[in-house]
């Protein structure tokens, strides 16, 4: 699905990643793990085109140079869900996931029947059906989420992006978030990249992980690969033990 | 969410109170003439008192009407690209660098007195260029332009104050020129100049609600959405600056329309834009022939400019909105 290569990036004199190259598979869960400042941010942002690459890096989106797609376009091919959500004050859920029909539309069309379809399918797989004419702003910050989600699934793209869907959540809706990404891989075949902070959700949810290391390289492989004491320590800088409870690897940080 | 029966409801009314108030402010004044007469002498036969109505009264509540329509679809369109409520194009400096350009050039060169409304555009558009310089940072964050644009308003109010006192040879009487104001003494030429631009800039902000709504997200999901927002905030910012520069070029500076009228709209037909904007036509064309209707009868033979006025309800009124619950929409 995405191909880079020789992708550095710096903030003014501060290198966040130097010379890294890896390939995001088609129709798998991947997620960007790393500590804090390790720039799973930052090649989140490259990778959605919210920031630009230097010139020697290549990002090829689907075969295609991603600086080629204008912003109408990749908004077909990649939805992303943010961390950070404000609810409009009085739009409706329905009104919200409606808004992720306009990267189909030109200018001032109104919506098709098609376009009807692609939010109700949206509503439905969510399980919002009981929420879509409640105001945004009145549902709890899970049910929120799910609403962002939706927003992102009415988009009808092949990938989504999301940056941390569980921060701020309760257990419960952790669980109802975590469970709704991976039905939208296993049921609808997206591809999904995202950040988690959780190790263990981590682990448990991905197929693949892309982890950043301080020294601002990169180590992708399998959970099963990367799930080793000593390699979580050099990521994450933390005294971090890998135990099992029955067949689940459980990482566990003790105090 | 309004239902579109008590949408259309609130149009009509609000369409006939417009309607109303117009053919009570025609009759307002030393002359009457009722309706039929008024007719007969506009379309039929020359009638002396409906002559004098056409050209006294008829450009001042043209005026009211088409100023006070783009006040008001001014004031919104700030609101829904600074996300924010308090925006006003006369709190962000825009109003008060149309009519200084506008009082200057009258002033300094009296001979250029009926091209002055294109210096008011130009010293609006001015304004608006350095606000947003001065305010973007890699995008325009909402309360930063807020801020400069406080900044700079008192800059120039305080330079049109300056400028008044030297221009009345020193007497501190005329407290600034004409930045506040008033519809009297207005004439068919500049009717003609302020439906020329407010016009098809009305109609521009009409196509571009739709995109307005969208400004109602955060600017990453917009621009997730294929949406380039700090473009899109800049062709709305540059309709409303058009609309606000010519209505204060013709009128001078009218506080507070711009913010009263859209949430009044709000709170009526909902904050869909589609249907928001244009009853800010409507409501800002009332509102505008309302205060000035009422400033020419509270103490008449003498008048009460529009502006004073419009200051005088707006601010206690504004209080109001604002200590209401769920006013600011978002933050």
């Amino acid at each position: 699905m995405y191909q880079v290569r020789n992708l550095s990036f710096s903030y003014a004199d501060s290198p966040v990643f130097e010379d890294i190259s890896f390939d995001i598979a088609e129709g798998k869960i991947t997620a960007l793990m790393g500590a804090n400042g390790a720039g799973k941010s930052t090649l989140f942002r490259l990778l959605t085109k919210n920031l630009r690459a230097d010139a020697k890096a290549q990002i090829l989106l689907q075969g295609r140079d991603l600086s080629t797609y204008r912003l109408s376009e990749l908004a077909k091919k990649v939805a992303v869900v943010w961390q950070h959500n404000t609810a409009p004050y009085d739009i409706t859920v329905r009104q919200l996931i409606a808004f992720g029909r306009v990267p189909h539309k030109q200018h001032f069309q109104t919506l098709s029947a098609k376009d009807e379809e692609a939010i109700e399918e949206a509503i439905n797989f969510c399980e919002l059906q009981d929420e879509a004419n409640r105001l945004v702003r009145e549902l709890s910050g899970g049910q929120q989420q799910r609403v962002w989600i939706a927003l992102g699934l009415a988009q009808q793209t092949p990938i989504m992006f999301l940056d941390e869907p569980t921060t701020h959540l309760d257990v419960r809706y952790q669980v109802i978030i975590l469970r709704l990404i991976r039905r939208l891989n296993q049921e609808l075949g997206l591809t999904v990249v995202l950040i988690l902070h959780d190790i263990n959700q981590s682990l448990e949810l991905c197929d693949e992980l892309i982890a950043l290391h301080p020294n601002g390289t990169l180590v992708h492989g399998s959970p099963h690969a990367l799930a080793n004491e000593e390699f979580l320590q050099e990521i994450f800088e933390a005294d971090l033990r890998v135990g099992t409870i029955g067949e689940q690897v459980l990482v566990r940080a003790p105090l | 969410m309004k239902r579109p029966i008590v949408i259309v409801a609130i149009y009509v009314l609000t369409a006939l109170l417009l309607v109303g108030l117009f053919f009570f402010a025609v009759n307002q004044g030393s002359i009457k003439v009722t309706f039929p007469e008024l007719l007969r002498g506009l379309f039929v036969e020359y009638d002396p008192n409906v002559a004098a109505v056409y050209d006294l009264r008829f450009p001042r509540i043209l005026i009211a009407l088409f100023g006070g329509a783009a006040l008001a679809v001014a004031g919104a369109l700030f609101q829904a690209v600074l996300r924010n409520p308090v925006a006003d194009p006369s709190i962000i400096g825009i109003s008060s660098g149309a009519a200084l350009a506008s009082a200057l050039v009258v002033g300094l060169f009296p001979m250029l007195y009926f091209s002055s409304p294109f210096f008011a555009i130009a010293g609006g558009l001015i304004t608006f260029i350095i606000v947003y310089t001065l305010s973007f940072r890699g995008g325009l964050a909402p309360m930063r332009v807020i801020l400069v644009g406080i900044a700079v308003n008192a800059v120039l109010v305080g330079l049109g104050e300056g400028i008044g006192v030297l221009m009345s040879g020193g007497a501190a009487t005329g407290g600034g020129v004409s930045l506040t104001g008033s519809l009297a003494m207005k004439t068919w030429s500049d009717v003609r100049l302020l439906v020329l631009y407010v016009t098809p800039a009305l109609l521009l902000a009409g196509f571009m609600s739709a995109r307005c709504n969208l400004l109602k997200l955060d600017d990453d999901t917009v621009r997730s959405l294929g949406v380039n927002v700090t473009t899109l905030r800049i062709i709305i910012s540059l309709i409303a600056v058009t609309l606000v520069s010519v209505a204060s070029a013709v009128m001078g500076v009218i506080a507070f329309l711009g913010l009263i009228v859209p949430h009044l709209a709000r709170i009526l037909v909902g904050s869909d834009n589609r249907v928001m904007l244009p009853y800010c036509v409507l409501g800002g064309a009332f509102v505008m022939l309302l205060a000035d209707t009422a400033g020419r009868l509270i103490a008449f033979p003498y008048e009460i400019h529009a502006g004073i006025l419009m200051a005088l309800i707006g601010g206690p009124l504004f209080i109001i909105l604002l200590s209401r619950k769920n006013t600011f929409y978002g933050s």
